[in-house]
């Protein structure tokens, strides 16, 4: 009788361990998707407000201008420009942005305001 | 030998109990997981939706609002690296029919780089020039999806081509 009440013990011992273990996954799972997911719209959200500036400046014409302040940045938050688009990188996620204008002067963007002009076609930002 | 009976008998009672309590927490879990995907998914969808939009509308404008870089990219022998940007018209809105033909042109050879230069890098596109009873197709660029897909994002505007009022019916997709 007593081994069977032992056999009993193991078998609910073992059950509680396999549904926290389960739980425990899905929660950490859950909780890593979630920082990815808002590093990801958050990176996004840079990515965009970036290239949505340089391409109105273009849009603009020459000679348009416009002073950007990047708003909102991580402080491990990169932005990089190519000649395609504007990337996003942050610690759980990156993004990016396309552009219509290849002719931009810097490959990474600062945290300080910048002036954004449209130069015969080509994008300056100082 | 009673005495084993119920005890064998009191030990499955605790067992169904917990069973019980177990396949209570499993659907519960269940049910979190499909609607946590379920948001995660329509989530991915309206951003998806919205970055074709984005990238659509600057296509547009860059189309019909500039001349491209250099100005002049229509006489260069093909569409490459040196065009950094593409536009169709001389001023708003009034389309240049040389730089049509060659956009048209280059479509079997360029496409991808055309595509690419109008920040769609993602998304096929596909650009028509008709009359405004969308009968006559005066120029054709690019892939439609042919009514297809339900991810297709299609919009007309107003041009001018030769002194004459023309559709421009441009189409976004994805895969």
């Amino acid at each position: 009788m007593r081994a069977q009440i032992s056999s009993e013990f193991m078998v609910v011992y073992s059950a509680l361990l396999l549904i926290f273990v389960i739980v425990f996954t899905i929660y950490f799972g859950g909780s890593l998707n979630l920082f990815q997911g808002l590093d990801s719209v958050a990176a996004l959200r840079d990515a965009q407000a970036t290239a949505s500036a340089i391409n109105f400046v273009y849009l603009a014409g020459d000679g348009a201008s416009y002073s950007f302040t990047p708003s909102h940045l991580a402080d491990n938050e990169n932005i990089t420009l190519t000649a395609f688009g504007v990337t996003s990188e942050r610690l759980h996620g990156y993004a990016s942005a396309p552009l219509i204008i290849g002719k931009v002067n810097a490959s990474t963007l600062g945290r300080m305001s910048m002036v954004i002009t449209d130069n015969r076609g080509e994008i300056y930002i100082q | 030998m009673r005495s084993i009976s119920n005890s064998s008998h009191k030990g499955q009672v605790w067992t169904i109990d917990f069973t019980t309590g177990l396949l209570v927490l499993f659907i519960i879990l269940i049910i979190y997981m499909v609607i946590w995907n379920g948001i995660a998914a329509r989530w991915n969808s309206y951003g998806a939706r919205t970055q074709m939009e984005s990238s659509a509308d600057f296509a547009s404008e860059s189309l019909l609002a500039t001349a491209g870089e250099p100005k002049s990219w229509e006489m260069l022998p093909h569409i490459d690296g040196n065009v950094t940007a593409i536009g169709l018209v001389n001023g708003r809105n009034e389309l240049n029919q040389l730089k049509i033909e060659k956009l048209v042109s280059e479509n079997a050879t360029a496409y991808s780089t055309i595509k690419a230069r109008l920040g769609m890098q993602r998304y096929e596109f596909g650009l028509e020039v008709t009359d405004l009873g969308a009968n006559i197709v005066y120029y054709r660029f690019g892939r439609f999806s042919s009514g297809s897909l339900n991810n297709t994002l299609e919009f007309d505007r107003f041009a001018i081509l030769n002194n004459t009022p023309v559709i421009v019916h441009m189409e976004v997709w994805g895969r």
